[in-house]
């Protein structure tokens, strides 16, 4: 499943959006975008408006090296597959509580 | 004589069209009870499967333990946003270090397994890898 991370610097309005993919609880990162600003970014992310600004290559494409460096310090962030399996549990947990609710819902208006 | 003749004329028209249109209202008329009546049925069936769902449910869902949530989270020092608010459909984890604000955000995922899984399939997951 997919989740998206944002690194951005105290006092600062850049930084990074990153495109990651869980596999059987296992982090994968897709695509790593820079940002001017990181909110807004997002927020079209989100709303599925396409940015026309360059947002770099897939990550699978990078030089290995910096594929490396890059998992390594987002490791260091806690990106790590605990995380992936937590972001797992914590959606279909989520997911559980909304349709629970929905399913309440439909029942009081045809009541 | 000719007032007199579209006067009758009138009338005759005025007799067929009221009884033409009572007649198809009334033929119209259990109709729309059948209608109402099957819809009825259909309504209280539904309410009945999704209200043994619901219940089936509450039996089977087993939720993320409070305990064991707060323990990971509080290791890698999360914090989640939005999670209580149940009309949003995902799910926020922040936190601050080395000068970086942190984001995770991931959406509510529906399990793939059937009903009576709903719930149970999470907890297995969580349980091999913690």
């Amino acid at each position: 499943m997919d989740f998206y991370l944002t690194l951005q610097k105290n006092n600062s309005k850049s930084g990074l959006f990153v495109e990651y993919a869980t596999i059987d609880s296992s982090v994968n990162i897709n695509q790593i975008h820079f940002c001017q600003d990181v909110s807004e970014y997002s927020k079209n992310f989100f709303a599925g408006k396409i940015s026309e600004a360059y947002s770099g290559p897939e990550f699978s494409i990078l030089d290995e090296s910096l594929q490396r460096e890059f998992i390594e310090l987002f490791l260091n962030f806690g990106i790590d597959d605990n995380l992936g399996s937590f972001i797992e549990v914590l959606s279909v947990d989520k997911e559980q509580r909304l349709y629970i609710n929905w399913l309440k819902n439909v029942i009081n208006v045809l009541h | 004589m000719l007032n007199s003749n579209l006067k009758r004329l009138f009338n005759l028209t005025q007799r067929i069209y009221n009884t033409k249109h009572n007649s198809s209202v009334l033929k119209l008329i259990p109709t729309f009870r059948a209608f109402s009546s099957e819809n009825s049925m259909k309504q209280k069936s539904l309410i009945e499967t999704a209200s043994k769902e619901l219940e089936e449910l509450k039996k089977s869902y087993e939720p993320v333990q409070k305990s064991e949530k707060e323990e990971f989270l509080s290791k890698n020092r999360w914090v989640v946003f939005e999670y209580e608010k149940e009309n949003l459909n995902y799910v926020e984890l922040k936190k601050s270090q080395d000068e970086f604000d942190i984001t995770v955000r991931f959406a509510a995922k529906t399990p793939e397994a059937s009903s009576e899984e709903r719930g149970k399939h999470g907890m297995e997951i969580f349980y091999l890898f913690i």
